[in-house]
């Protein structure tokens, strides 16, 4: 320490000391024990989306009752059923997923084909994978709505 | 390191967590207990990082900082909105560092310390918390940056105002006693 006061290396001196003084300074362990209880209440299988995605996601599941409610030009004619897959190939289009289980169709129920846009990351809302980092990038999907309003597939258009 | 970890943790591995907690939590209470002086803010925020990283730990990028000091960006905003609610006569309950009483021959050690202590706490907090990032957590000026979520050239600047702020104060104290 000089005379005139307190030069850089006095109080570097101090800094050290208080920072040694705090050396052994933790958080208590009951903090570690609530961090821990949270981690194992959160939710398995992988990493949650972020809140945008899942919002993302309830937008566009929106977006699509209110076209069909609101549309005043089908998107496609109406199908008396859905054609398999592979009765009709195309090179642009990845086949239909079925978003609901055993999709079957009653005595003279129809469905509808709309085309809708999307950010990427709501196709997690349909158990489609998705890479996060293109996440924000539209893409266009053909959906099977039924008479019911439930959509009961999805494909991918490129 | 603490990015693997966080990627484990993020895929359900608990030991992996655990290991990352048992790496930073020391540091971000530190930290939290030099900006506020109050082991119950501290303790209060160094939970809330480490609850914040479970829910949103996916949203972490490791091309914008290191998780260290993402993890010290969210302490950092914490302690600060805990300030701003704070009343004074919380400050002067937070006077105390070390929990337990001291031998008497550690007195005058202790009461430097204490000075240097209550020095820093007496910083305003844009000073106060690159001093303590810079010089008692020892985070290099670039983390200090990706913390403070500021340019490297800031932390320089504030970080010398911040010096020059301390050894005036304690340069009063020094003279004060010596009379």
């Amino acid at each position: 320490m000089s005379e005139q006061g307190f030069d850089e290396t006095a109080l570097d001196e101090r800094l050290q000391a208080l920072k040694r003084a705090m050396r052994d300074v933790d958080a208590p362990a009951r903090v570690e024990a609530a961090v821990t209880a949270e981690f194992r209440r959160r939710p398995a299988g992988g990493p949650a989306w972020p809140r945008w995605a899942l919002a993302a996601a309830a937008a566009v599941v929106m977006a699509v009752g209110a076209m069909w409610l609101l549309r005043q030009e089908p998107v496609a004619p109406p199908v008396a059923e859905v054609t398999p897959p592979a009765a009709r190939p195309r090179q642009d289009v990845q086949p239909f997923i079925p978003l609901v289980p055993n999709m079957t169709w009653g005595p003279g129920e129809s469905a509808q084909v709309m085309r809708v846009s999307m950010p990427r990351a709501a196709l997690v809302s349909f158990g489609l994978p998705v890479d996060e980092t293109r996440a924000f990038e539209m893409v266009r999907a053909d959906i099977i709505v039924g008479q019911d309003m439930v959509a009961r597939a999805i494909r991918i258009v490129r | 390191m603490d990015e693997e970890l966080l990627r484990r943790a993020m895929e359900g591995d608990e030991e992996a967590f655990t290991l990352l907690y048992r790496r930073r939590q020391a540091g971000i209470y530190r930290f939290a207990l030099q900006m506020s002086g109050s082991h119950t803010v501290a303790e209060d925020v160094t939970q809330e990082v480490f609850l914040s990283l479970v829910r949103d730990g996916a949203r972490y990028d490791q091309a914008r900082a290191p998780l260290a000091s993402y993890l010290y960006g969210i302490a950092r905003n914490m302690v600060l909105r805990r300030l701003e609610r704070r009343k004074p006569e919380d400050i002067e309950a937070a006077g105390k560092i070390r929990a337990s009483s001291d031998p008497a021959a550690e007195l005058e050690r202790d009461e430097s310390i204490r000075e240097v202590r209550d020095a820093v706490l007496a910083l305003p907090a844009h000073y106060r918390e690159v001093a303590v990032l810079c010089n008692l957590q020892e985070l290099s000026y670039e983390d200090a940056a990706s913390a403070l979520g500021c340019a490297v050239g800031t932390v320089r600047s504030r970080l010398h105002r911040a010096r020059a702020l301390l050894a005036e104060k304690l340069r009063v104290t020094y003279e004060r006693t010596r009379v």
